[in-house]
């Protein structure tokens, strides 16, 4: 169907299938040792999922761990690195007093640690001391609260060796200018594979010859031409299992080594094939090197050699009792009691205090939440039509708007998940590829072209288009070719010198501008979604439509009572100068902006045809209701609606009131953002805020245009009424569910595994991006340096970054972001959910393993339920 | 008042930077807390005034204008001139800029503060390395500017940081040691006036041991190879000190070489030691900067080169278009810093194109009109002959061949472009020109004998390696492989081959 489509669907199912996982072979790999790819898949696995920052989508760091308990799978994950998945404990100690734990969660949590199976006996007892009677639990408490001694929260930080570091820096090197095909220089060789090329090079390049000596490059130069044969070799020469040296390998440039593994870029053809074998042969090829050099053996897997610098230092158990007990009261204890208490303390040992608190941080967000959601009133009885139903996505973002929205008028909200149930590829009419536009776990087929091909104008616009694109690409050429570079800064540089100012100092300015040279490119011309493929490319067909048409409106339980007006309002966030900017757009659209999936959705069900087939199916829409498709922008809270010109004359003036309606929502919801943004003014108008948040996503030296998806901690998937009376905080998803609509739970189980998967993956990402920035997050902005068309580097070397900038989740040292698993909360017969859980593995093991917290409830007179599959009962 | 006003231009920033330092270090509540006199906490405010800044860059502006373009007396080893006005408005222009935007970039770091106060620090000392009229004050505000780049460049104190703040700091402290030995030979040895232009300095072995001393300070501060690696380092520190670097420490360099011009032309060993280092950097840079995946080491190696092309427009004798160019790059590149988190939003990849092979029509009309635009602005302006025209002829022709090779579609579109080359050409032409005769009375009079020479020699040579180059870069060999593996790790630290721990 698209000759291109080929390369982005590995690259999209390399985290999904296994099989996929087997990197493309390049020409000539060799295939003397078949299992070794099978091997090198597996280790893979125990990399953070990462796709190209283009379309940024959140995963979980750990998501090759989810078969394992969360504890397990932290503990194994940070074994090699060292990595961190709970806060510093005197930040835990900061949120306390800022009441975001309570102490009763903490009690609670200090009783699950001790409680837990595998802790020694004798168990905890209270004690009575100079007849006081002071209770274990209140004393473990009191050392939790007091000031916390220098304990390492997991395994100290693994401090690389020098030459282990040289060794890493050379290969990011050469993977940087291996994978970027569009170096006015390219790597001679590359279109070989990067063993073939590598080492061609690699016996010209000054640090490796420093580092491993003549012979080693003569070595190197001796090695099998096959990368596989090449591999195969050198793990014969080192000690240890495959796997764990594999996996070692891997792990020194988990960032780099994904982007081996993918190759292919979405929409660019690499011109290389992808060549993880070649990679980590060559990086092998290094260490056995320096090993050799050094007169070692070579070892397997990793050498952790803990930190020199981390804080060793624990306060011994005595200083942690006196503390306690002057805490208390008692300022001089007799050795007997001291003892005693310090004994008690040893049940929560030093590296399990910030595990407690995390437990107790997590448990009272928890806790709020569920005991607001349960105040809501019933449901209130049917009343008349709304005015328009507005169907957003289940990020958090949307719940502001919907909140502000339903308080202006008589409008009903859903949510739904963002790609509006669309497995659809999207292809601007003239782009090269066709990009997916749905979760990266959904492999689309369908491609849709936006297009203006219907337009008498469009050649025009074409026209334009061309010449701005080849102006910018001349001017690109002009800066890095030898001579013109310099009569460009001659030249240009004064120009510069006026973009300078005005972008630094009137931001909406510049982007007023830029917006009306946008404008004119455009040739006044407006495009459309090709649903059937009229252009030649792509398109659904009649049945298809009818098929996602009913999966839609069933999945969003909007069966009856549909509105005149139909919004279906997708988001994304146009903001400048972020190379993270894909992290604030749609994750349900594979980290792209979710407008068009919302316009294709609209058009499918504007259609008579496919509505004619709805009604034979039970659905009947009304002939006066009309889809109308939007975008949120999140940065600047202010909603596009698409396609205006083919609304009917009669709902028009529908349209306007809502569109005037969906203005102040935005205008409020900034205002109300406003008061958390970093740097801006305090008690904004409406008006003002509208003013100050659209400065911000102009601004191009704004680190924080938005929050994103900050503070995410919960899905509900529960009727709206259950939240409607909330203000949460634009903290929690939510997508609608009717119980009684789905009596055998299909929509559920779709709900679970889809958006549910996307939600803990988002909350996975945030979470572990806070607690540790430099390992599962990408670091700090301002030293970020975007390298091959693919990612960021922090300065000049090193791995490719992974995970979410540290303005995302933290800010001036702080956590921003409260980390925690996510609390699913669904309004449906506990059974129901017991059996979709049985059903399905996947949810099993996130829900046993602990890596989201499943509550139910039935009705709103019902208590909560709390899931706990628990791996000993999936044995039974 | 004119003798008054460099000092005034010092003050400015200097306030800036005192009342932003203590705003972000509050010593005085931290005294007060310590006492338990007030309870405040102090706090981090990442944003000092610009107040005193912008005050400076409106005089020195108002001083451009208004005051005599004669050099004037000097107070305290300071003077008014219009060269040392306009070097010093740009850099507090640069520093009021960059600081408002760190002020933004850099809000979620602890460390915005310290920036903000050094930043504004330098431009405080730029602005007395731009009016020093004395050379000791000139190798004294010099030599400040190395612990401002160290403490700039070590940010917050990462291994990376430090390990690059140790780099700069070693590689600046070559050039303030050879600028200082010129300094002391030039006053106690020469016993002329050397930075007054128009003095008179005998050729010589003392003339020229201070010329290449100077031309020595001038290449480390240019970041010229050898002395590149205090640039290429600082990619570790974020992306403003960066831009603050690129767009004002490395100019240091360029007015060097113009204000000492009187002793460095009187030398020809030294003016062709300069001539060597700047079109060796502009090769060199070029090549590097084309095998380069990550946006800041390509700009990096583009200031190399654009450094390397100003060094030797400056020691052939062209000061005014040295200067010309090192404020138009220096808004260029920090222009082009500051936009670098924008490269993934540009176009996914190049669209198809097909050359023109019109470039001797665009070279040529290129050339004519670059010729036509020196007839018509000359006249009222100095002289500095055919030496000038030709390298600007030929880099306005190489700008129109790249700019214009590629243009789709009918060839009223190409004329189009054409024209729109030959008004760049002819703008970039008229602000040289400008820039030139605005600051004549501070420039040398006369070129160093050997500049004509030189200036040809170089556009020969500089168009001999850009063929070259281009023909690396589709040549499959040895040799190309051993220049892309050269050029891929030019400027990368050597790892220690003992450091086998």
């Amino acid at each position: 169907m698209n000759p291109t489509g080929t390369d982005s669907e590995s690259a999209i199912d390399l985290d999904v299938d296994p099989d996929s996982r087997r990197p493309n072979t390049p020409a000539g790999a060799g295939r003397g040792d078949p299992s070794l790819r099978l091997e090198l898949g597996l280790a893979l696995r125990s990399l953070p999922p990462t796709w190209p920052l283009r379309t940024f989508v959140a995963a979980n760091p750990l998501a090759g761990f989810e078969d394992r308990a969360l504890p397990d799978a932290l503990a194994e994950a940070a074994e090699p690195t060292g990595a961190y998945g709970v806060l510093a404990e005197r930040e835990y100690l900061d949120l306390f007093a800022a009441g975001m734990i309570d102490e009763d969660a903490l009690r609670r949590a200090v009783h699950a640690a001790v409680r837990a199976p595998g802790v020694e006996p004798p168990g905890p007892h209270d004690l009575v001391i100079d007849g006081t009677h002071l209770s274990w639990v209140d004393l473990i408490v009191a050392d939790l609260l007091a000031r916390p001694p220098l304990a390492v929260a997991t395994a100290p930080r693994r401090q690389v060796s020098s030459t282990e570091r040289a060794i890493d820096e050379a290969m990011s090197r050469w993977a940087a200018a291996y994978l970027d095909p569009h170096a006015t220089w390219p790597m001679p060789h590359r279109a070989r594979g990067f063993w073939a090329a590598w080492c061609r090079l690699v016996v010209h390049d000054p640090t490796v010859r420093a580092l491993v000596g003549d012979t080693g490059l003569a070595a190197i130069a001796q090695l099998p031409a096959a990368p596989d044969d090449a591999l195969h070799a050198l793990l014969g020469r080192v000690e240890g299992a495959r796997g764990d040296v594999l996996r070692g390998q891997l792990q020194h440039l988990p960032g780099w080594s994904m982007a081996m593994a993918r190759g292919a870029r979405e929409g660019v053809d690499l011109g290389a094939p992808a060549d993880l074998v070649g990679f980590v042969a060559a990086r092998l090829a290094l260490a056995v090197a320096t090993a050799e050099r050094d007169g070692r053996a070579p070892t397997a897997a990793v050498s952790p050699e803990p930190d020199a610098d981390a804080p060793q230092a624990v306060a011994s158990q005595g200083d942690r009792a006196r503390l306690v007990l002057h805490h208390v009261g008692i300022a001089t204890p007799d050795g007997a009691t001291q003892e005693a208490v310090a004994r008690l303390l040893a049940l929560v040992p030093s590296q399990r205090r910030a595990h407690v608190w995390q437990e107790a941080l997590e448990a009272t967000a928890h806790e709020r939440l569920l005991a607001r959601l349960a105040t809501s009133p019933a449901p209130p009885i049917r009343s008349a039509r709304s005015d328009a139903h507005l169907v957003c996505c289940i990020d958090p973002r949307s719940e502001g708007l919907r909140r502000h929205l339903e308080a202006r008028g008589n409008y009903t909200t859903i949510g739904f998940a963002g790609f509006f149930g669309l497995p659809v590829r999207i292809q601007r009419d003239g782009a090269p590829t066709a990009e997916p536009s749905c979760p990266v776990l959904v492999d689309p087929r369908a491609i849709v072209v936006e297009t203006d091909r219907f337009d008498p104008h469009w050649s025009r616009r074409q026209a334009r288009e061309a010449v701005a694109n080849n102006t910018l690409d001349a001017v690109h050429d002009a800066k890095v070719a030898p001579m013109s570079a310099f009569a460009l800064a001659e030249a240009g540089g004064w120009i510069s010198g006026v973009a300078l100012a005005t972008r630094t100092f009137r931001p909406t300015a510049w982007r007023r501008a830029r917006r009306r040279v946008d404008r004119h490119l455009a040739a006044g011309i407006t495009t459309r979604m090709d649903l059937d493929g009229s252009a030649g490319l792509g398109g659904i067909g009649l049945e298809d439509q009818v098929l996602l048409a009913e999966s839609i409106l069933r999945t969003m339980g909007l069966t009856e009572g549909f509105a005149p007006l139909v919004v279906l309002c997708g988001h994304g966030s146009h903001h400048t100068n972020n190379p993270f900017r894909a992290a604030n757009d749609c994750g349900a659209c594979g980290g792209r902006r979710g407008g068009v999936n919302a316009r294709v959705a609209a058009d499918v069900l504007n259609r008579f045809a496919v509505r004619e087939a709805l009604s034979a199916a039970g659905i009947s829409i009304p002939a006066d209701t009309w889809f109308v498709a939007a975008e949120h922008d999140t940065a600047s809270d202010r909603v596009h609606v698409f396609d205006v010109d083919r609304v009917p004359l009669t709902h028009r003036a529908g349209l306007a009131a809502l569109q005037a309606d969906l203005a102040h929502a935005g205008a409020a919801l900034a205002a109300e953002r406003c008061g958390e943004l970093p740097g801006a003014p305090a008690a904004l108008t409406p008006v003002e805020a509208a003013a100050h948040v659209r400065e911000r996503a102009a601004d191009w030296a704004q680190v924080v245009p938005e929050w994103g998806l900050m503070g995410n901690h919960a899905l509900v998937i529960a009727p709206r009424w259950v939240t409607r009376p909330h203000d949460l905080g634009r903290r929690v998803f939510l997508h609608d569910y009717e119980a009684a609509q789905d009596p055998d739970g299909r929509v559920l189980t779709t709900i679970l595994t889809g958006p549910m998967v996307v939600a803990h993956w988002i909350c996975s990402q945030y979470r572990f991006s806070t607690t540790d920035p430099e390992v599962f997050g990408a670091g700090a902005k301002p030293l970020h340096n975007v390298v091959a068309g693919l990612g960021v580097l922090e300065g000049a070397g090193g791995d490719l970054r992974l995970g979410l900038p540290l303005e995302s989740v933290r800010w001036q040292g702080r956590p921003v972001h409260l980390p925690g698993r996510l609390l699913v909360v669904i309004q449906a017969p506990p059974e129901r959910v017991d059996r979709i859980l049985r059903e399905n593995p996947v949810l099993h093991r996130l829900v046993g393993g602990g890596w989201v917290r499943l509550v139910t409830r039935s009705g709103p007179d019902a208590e909560w339920h709390d899931h706990r599959v628990s791996t000993t009962e999936e044995e039974h | 008042m004119e003798s008054f006003l460099p000092w005034a231009l010092v003050a400015g920033p200097t306030a800036d930077a005192v009342v932003s330092w203590t705003r972000s270090h509050r010593p005085l509540e931290r005294v007060l807390v310590a006492h338990e006199i007030t309870a405040i906490r102090p706090s981090a405010s990442p944003t000092g005034p610009i107040v005193g800044s912008t005050l400076a860059f409106v005089s020195a502006l108002l001083g451009l204008v208004v005051l005599s373009p004669t050099t004037g007396a000097a107070t305290g080893g300071l003077g008014w001139d219009r060269l040392g006005g306009l070097v010093a408005a740009f850099a507090l222009a640069m520093s009021i800029v960059i600081r408002r935007t760190a002020g933004r970039s850099l809000a979620g770091d602890r460390t915005a503060g310290q920036f903000d106060a050094a930043a504004a620090l330098l431009a405080a000392i730029s602005v007395v390395v731009a009016t020093a009229a004395h050379p000791l004050a000139f190798v004294g505000g010099w030599a400040l500017t190395t612990p401002v780049v160290v403490l700039l460049v070590r940010h917050d104190r990462r291994a990376a940081t430090r390990q690059a703040a140790r780099t700069a700091g070693r590689c600046l402290l070559v050039g303030d040691a050879a600028l200082a030995a010129a300094g002391v030979l030039a006053v106690y040895g020469l016993h002329v006036d050397v930075l007054r232009p128009g003095a008179t300095i005998e050729a010589g072995p003392l003339t020229t041991a201070v010329a290449l001393l100077v031309v020595l300070a001038a290449l480390v501060r240019a970041a010229l190879p050898p002395f590149h690696r205090w640039l290429t380092g600082s990619i570790a520190a974020p992306t403003a000190v960066s831009a603050l670097l690129h767009a004002g420490v490395v100019n240091g360099g360029g007015l060097l070489l113009v204000r000492w011009s009187m002793v460095t032309y009187a030398s020809t060993p030294a003016v062709v030691v300069a001539v060597a280092g700047g079109l060796a950097a502009s090769v060199l840079g070029v090549a590097v900067l084309e095998t380069r995946a990550d946006v800041k080491s390509g700009l990096v190696w583009s200031t190399v080169a654009q450094m390397g092309f100003m060094t030797l427009q400056a020691a052939t004798g062209l000061a005014g278009p040295a200067i010309a160019h090192l404020l138009g790059h220096g808004m260029y590149k920090a222009h082009l810093f500051l936009a670098s988190g924008s490269a993934l939003e540009a176009r996914a990849a190049p669209h198809e194109r097909a050359r023109r092979g019109w470039f001797a029509v665009s070279a040529g009309l290129a050339v004519v009109a670059t010729a036509a635009a020196f007839w018509l602005i000359r006249p009222p302006f100095v002289d500095l002959g055919w030496v000038w025209v030709l390298p600007f002829a030929f880099l306005a022709a190489s700008l129109t061949v790249t700019l214009t090779e590629w243009i789709p579609g009918p060839w009223r579109r190409v004329a189009g472009a054409w024209v729109g080359c030959v008004a760049l050409a002819f703008g970039a032409v008229a602000i040289t020109a400008i820039i030139d005769h605005v600051l004549a009375p501070s420039l040398p009079a006369a070129a160093p004998a050997v500049g004509g020479v030189a200036a040809i020699t170089s556009v020969v040579v500089a168009l001999a390696a850009a063929v070259g180059l281009s023909r690396l870069r589709v040549h499959d060999g040895p040799t190309a492989d051993r220049a892309y593996a050269q050029a891929l790790t030019v400027g990368v630290p050597i790892p220690n081959p003992i450091g086998a721990s």
